[in-house]
């Protein structure tokens, strides 16, 4: 466990030089995660739809859907059909080419009891919806989600230096310290140490999702070229469909071959989920854990018969818990507001460590180092600091 | 630090607190996402534990 003074001054060094790297944007990520948490209550407050309580039901058409969504864009095309998992709503996301980048395309949201059109305000505008593109991307698009993916492992060397260097400053301290009555500067970096240390396992899990999160399109690459290419393989002479079939029969025959699955997703043949040849139906389970891992079901879009139901790889199984475990919405609105609290705890720890690496940056490193080993006595006993 | 002397801590006394910290916050994010109702109560509780030591500690509480 005892590490040698060059030891120490080198993970000492690490702890510092990732810190100073990354934490503007952690500051971003804490500060626009906030809000973020509870992203679903703020839309249900400000954007949610008008929905009447009680209509007459009637068995929703997707074919005939689908034409009343792209009716005001001639030439555009149907991407994807997504159900909401908590309210009767169904989105359908049209674009002017199938595989169109998210910046094209159109949501537009259908009641699932009669397939009326909903009057809502679109998802991708507003507060939130900005917030999100800043906290995911930097408003740059997928190379800036693949930076703050960068961003994410320095951030994770620098939990890990810290744990490092906690053990030498704590060598004669009890866990849990935070000395009030010696200087300024010992009260702020106890407090950075015992908050560091006591958030450590869901700073890490949230940075380690965070990081999985970012890089959502490496793996639906390696997805597509991996199971999808593999599924497309029959077809490889064969010339994509003219004239799709239906896509109500599609998701009745996964339906009726699934019967406790839940349809979550359509994915139109030629899109980012499925083959040239295919519908992708994704299927959610029904428990706490399996509804979010769907399993993609196959419908040949020119017969319309089922070709295979699988399960999904284990890296895109990671993917999809990593979402949960990022945004802390999978435990009601108590989780919420622990996850909310435990984000100010990182702010504190943030801006704490701020506060000590701008409060000593003209000091020799020696001093710091002795700072550290003494447990933050050496280095105030040389350079006395007016006490509060 | 060998050359350390006086009543310094083995690693063990210094990270088995931190590691029944993260301990309890590992079980609290699995617990939530395995099921509801009182699996959501164990990972609030054990979540929630986190906050109340950083709370503690600040207001002087330490383990010795």
């Amino acid at each position: 466990m005892a590490l040698s003074q060059t030891g120490i001054r080198r993970w000492y060094l690490v702890h510092k030089w990732t810190s100073i790297v990354c934490t503007a944007f952690l500051l971003m990520f804490c500060i626009t995660g906030l809000p973020l948490i509870f992203h679903h209550e703020i839309d249900e407050m400000t954007r949610a739809p008008a929905m009447a309580g009680q209509v007459a039901e009637r068995p929703v058409n997707l074919d005939a859907l689908g034409r009343q969504a792209l009716s005001k864009h001639p030439g555009w095309t149907m991407m994807f059909l997504s159900w909401d998992p908590e309210k009767p709503i169904i989105y359908a996301i049209v674009g002017p080419k199938v595989d169109a980048p998210n910046d094209q395309v159109e949501i537009i949201q259908y009641d699932a009891r009669n397939g009326e059109r909903l009057d809502a305000p679109p998802l991708d505008e507003g507060v939130m919806a900005f917030l999100l593109e800043l906290h995911s991307e930097l408003l740059l698009g997928i190379p800036g989600q693949l930076f703050l993916g960068l961003i994410g492992v320095v951030f994770l060397v620098a939990v890990v230096s810290g744990v490092v260097v906690y053990a030498p400053f704590m060598r004669k301290l009890p866990f849990g310290t935070v000395r009030k009555d010696r200087s300024k500067r010992v009260k702020w970096l106890d407090t950075h140490n015992m908050i560091g240390i006591v958030t450590l396992g869901w700073v890490s899990v949230v940075g380690l999702t965070g990081f999985i999160i970012t890089m959502t399109l490496p793996i639906t690459m390696i997805w597509q070229m991996d199971e999808l290419a593999e599924m497309a393989a029959p077809y490889k002479d064969a010339k994509p469909p003219t004239k799709l079939t239906s896509v109500n029969a599609a998701v009745a025959t996964v339906r009726a071959a699934v019967p406790d699955g839940k349809v979550s997703i359509v994915a139109w043949p030629g899109s980012q989920f499925s083959t040239k040849h295919h519908y992708m139906v994704a299927l959610a389970g029904n428990t706490p854990l399996t509804e979010r891992l769907i399993n993609p079901a196959m419908v040949d879009a020119e017969t319309g018969r089922l070709t295979d139901v699988r399960e999904m790889p284990w890296y895109v199984k990671t993917l999809f818990l990593s979402a949960p475990l990022h945004f802390g919405d999978y435990g009601g609105l108590p989780l919420k507001i622990i996850w909310a609290l435990l984000d100010i705890a990182a702010i504190v720890v943030l801006v704490s460590g701020l506060y000590l690496w701008l409060g000593r940056r003209r000091v020799p490193i020696e001093k710091r180092l002795a700072e550290l080993q003494s447990g933050g006595v050496a280095e105030t006993q040389a350079v006395p600091e007016p006490a509060e | 630090m060998t050359a350390r002397k006086g009543n310094s801590q083995t690693g063990w006394q210094i990270f088995r607190w931190p590691l029944l910290m993260a301990l309890a916050n590992a079980i609290g994010l699995v617990a939530a996402l395995v099921g509801d109702g009182w699996y959501d109560l164990v990972s609030w509780v054990t979540l929630g534990l986190t906050l109340i030591v950083i709370v503690a500690a600040w207001r002087g509480w330490s383990a010795r």
